[in-house]
Order: C-alpha cells, then structure tokens, then sequence
C-alpha cells in the first residue's frame, strides 16, 4: 500500500499566515523572471542567524510531503509542520522604494529580531 | 609555582566525563556552523577546531570539538553537557539532512597529551614522527599483541598553548595505548598521568575556561578568553550580532583570571564594598595549598593594568590577579 502525502489543507482562517497583495505581486513577478508559469511558495525558518532563527523564503510549484498548504490572496504558501509552529500568525509584507527592505516578516512570536531582520528569536 | 617548568612535563590525561557523537548528513557542516562561533565552512577533511554554541544572547551553552573526518563529523563535548547540546542542534534543525549517531563505536574515549614536550613523548612511544601542525589529524595504525592491528586518530588540538596533543579511539583501545604509555614510562621521565581533580589543578593555574565553571550561560566567550575560537569576518551564527557588538565595542564586562590568595576567599570578590568578580573554580588542597582559582573579574576593576597586582578583599585576604 503506497501513503498518501500527508499535505494538509487550512481553509480555516485560523491563526494562519498571511501574505499581503503586495507580496504576492513581488514573488509573482520573481516567478516570471525564471520563466514559471505557475508560481507558489514555500516559507521556512532553519537554524542561524544573528538572533537564531532565520526566514527562508524560497519559489515553488507544488508542496513536499508533510508541508500545511495555505492559500491567500491567490497563492499557495507551504510550510512545513516545525516552521508552521514558529510561523503562525505571520504576515508576510513587501516594502518597495528606494528605503524600503523587500520581504518583512511581521512575526508575532519573534521575541527579539536582529539588526537587519532577517532573523528572530522566540 | 613556575609554569613554564610545570608545562615541561609531559601530562597524560583521559578525561572520566567526555563524550563523542558522530553528526552526518549532507547539511551538517552547514548546520553547525550556521550554530556556533568558529567558520567550520572552510575546516577540511581530517582538521579540527574548537566551536563555541552560544544563546542568540551571546553567552556560552558549551565549547565542541569539531573534527571533520571524511564523511563525519566527530563531535565532542563534556558529558554533562551532551543533552542541552543535542536539544540545541535539535531545536535549530529543520529539514536539514543531518544524522546525529550517539553510540558511534569507533571513538568513544581520548586520550589528551599536554605539555611543551608532549610530541616528543608521542614520537617516542610510536616510533615515528607525528608532527602535525595546529589543528590538523592523522591515523595511524599500531600493532596490538594478538589482537591484530588497531586504527587511533591522533589530533594537534592546541587548547593548551604549549602544546596538545590528543588520540582518539574506542575505549579498548585507549586502555591499550595508555598501557602502552605506562610500559615505556621509565624511557621517559617527566610524565604525570592525571585524575580528574589533577587536569582540573592544571587547567586552572593555565587559565583555561572550563565546562560548566566558567563556560555557562552566564558569560560570553570574549569574557572566558576564548577569542580565538570565534570567526568575526564568517557571517550570521546565533549569538553573532551581540558578540561582535560586545566586541567592536569593547563591552565585555569581565575577564577570566588566575588569582593567588594564601587565604580562604569567598567565591564573592569585593573590594572597598564593590563588587568586583566571583571565584569559578579551586585548585585542590594538596596543589599548591589550593591557593589558585580561577575567576571573573569585572574589567572597570582591572582597566588598563598589564602587569600581576595585588588587592586586598573585603575581608582582609590579599589576593594577587595574574595579568
């Protein structure tokens, strides 16, 4: 007997992560660029970085075994279950212009985040 | 107490409460040195450094040994602190392809050769030369009587300046080599075999940070004289962003210290109703009185002081701080 790939599917609205229109648009045009025609997402956090927990953002067309699937504003976050627990809550922003930093996590469990914020603590 | 004498001999010590684990996996390396102070990025097959985990604040969780052997790593810590180390790398491990192996039978125990002639000793046991530069390790195999040819890895490890060797093997095969050690000790004079408190009186009058005396979450490593083993120019690592601040700053508040006092100190130092430092660690009595400690000592107290001086604590006992 073959296992099903235990993908899970959040259409609760629960405490979720959310991606911002904006965002969206940002990884949407990235995917472009390297000539995907479907685009999707897969958000991680891994061991690192100067406060020990960095932001792993990276494009993707389908979720691995074991990822939560989340769907907003028309696209598929995937995330697997141990970054789910340090990631729920998050809204994931993109801050254009010429002051602007790009990608910003806005993580309600980060306790403390490094100077150039691309890592947290909890 | 000369210690340049006293780091002549050669000292031959197995510590009781060590512990090697085998990490393996693709992600490894990168694992590791994404969690601790030293570039273990650039560290090649068959060379060794000193690491240092520390809390995303900076202070010390414990010092690994890091040797990369061709397709593992060999780490090694204070038996003590095995299980925060292993919740540590656990906590920071995601979907990284690492293996942590605990019961590897090929190293289980070490044997650690100090002292400025400790080569020489090693040369002269195994008959053959054995130099190795800082850092760098080797095997050699050695013929054991009717059990055929047995395989030990001999690391220059260098924790003490002066020179420091280390063999690692299975813990029958240590019991062999130090049997060995001790048939041919009448060829070679000056050799102490040490206990645990004996390495703990040695690595004291050295002033070398300890597990968990002086290496704890109350301290950070630039306080514990462990500079060496932090990389500044490598990048992100946990803790990196308060170290190289308490660095480029010069915030570090304390400094590890020898201390002499023929007296009975508290652990607490004051001087003149402030408080300046606390003792870590004692030699035992029957080194040298026990008057050697070590101890952390604010920095405001010692300023710009290069040379030993002497203060007098708040109840009376003078103590001398080697500089």
């Amino acid at each position: 007997m073959m296992n099903k790939p235990s993908v899970q599917r959040d259409n609760s609205g629960a405490l979720t992560i959310k991606i911002s229109s904006d965002a969206v648009n940002h990884i949407r045009s990235f995917g472009n660029l390297e000539g995907k025609n479907k685009t999707n997402l897969r958000v991680a956090v891994k061991g690192g970085g100067c406060s020990g927990l960095t932001y792993v953002l990276e494009l993707a067309e389908n979720p691995s075994d074991n990822e939560k699937v989340i769907s907003e504003n028309g696209m598929e976050l995937y995330v697997d279950k141990k970054s789910y627990i340090f990631l729920a809550g998050t809204t994931l922003e993109y801050q254009g212009g010429l002051n602007g930093k790009g990608f910003v996590f806005q993580n309600p469990n980060a306790k403390t985040t490094c100077g150039c914020g691309t890592s947290f603590s909890v | 107490m000369n210690l340049a004498e006293l780091n002549l001999n050669v000292r031959i010590y197995t510590p009781s409460k060590y512990k090697f684990i085998a990490v393996k996996g693709k992600d490894s390396i990168d694992l590791l040195d994404r969690l601790t102070t030293n570039d273990l990025k650039s560290l090649k097959s068959m060379e060794h450094a000193y690491s240092l985990l520390v809390s995303p604040k900076g202070r010390m969780i414990e010092m690994l040994s890091v040797l990369n052997l061709e397709g593992q790593i060999i780490l090694g810590c204070s038996a003590d602190s095995l299980n925060k180390v292993l919740e540590w790398i656990d906590f920071y491990t995601f979907g990284e392809e690492v293996e942590i192996i605990l019961d590897q039978k090929d190293y289980q125990s070490k044997i650690m050769i100090m002292g400025e002639n400790s080569i020489s000793f090693i040369n002269f046991i195994f008959g053959i030369d054995m130099s190795l530069s800082e850092g760098k390790s080797m095997f050699i195999a050695l013929n054991k009587q009717h059990y055929g040819r047995i395989k030990l890895l001999i690391v220059n490890k260098n924790y003490f300046d002066f020179g420091h060797y280390e063999i690692y093997a299975s813990r029958e095969d240590v019991d062999y080599v130090l049997k060995l050690f001790k048939q041919n000790r009448h060829n070679f004079k000056f050799v102490d075999y040490l206990n645990d408190d004996k390495f703990n009186n040695y690595r004291i009058v050295n002033n070398l940070a300890g597990y968990p005396t002086e290496i704890n979450e109350n301290y950070n490593p630039l306080e514990a004289g462990l500079k060496k083993y932090i990389n500044f120019s490598k990048g992100c690592y946990v803790g990196q962003e308060v170290i190289a601040r308490l660095d480029t700053y010069s915030k570090v508040k304390n400094r590890l210290v020898l201390i002499k006092s023929d007296t009975e100190v508290d652990s607490e130092l004051i001087n003149k109703d402030k408080h300046i430092g606390n003792i870590t660690s004692y030699t035992s009595p029957d080194f040298y009185n026990g008057d050697y400690k070590l101890a952390y000592i604010r920095k405001s107290f010692i300023k710009d002081i290069e040379s030993d001086f002497n203060f007098i604590n708040n109840t009376g006992s003078e103590i001398k701080v080697y500089i």
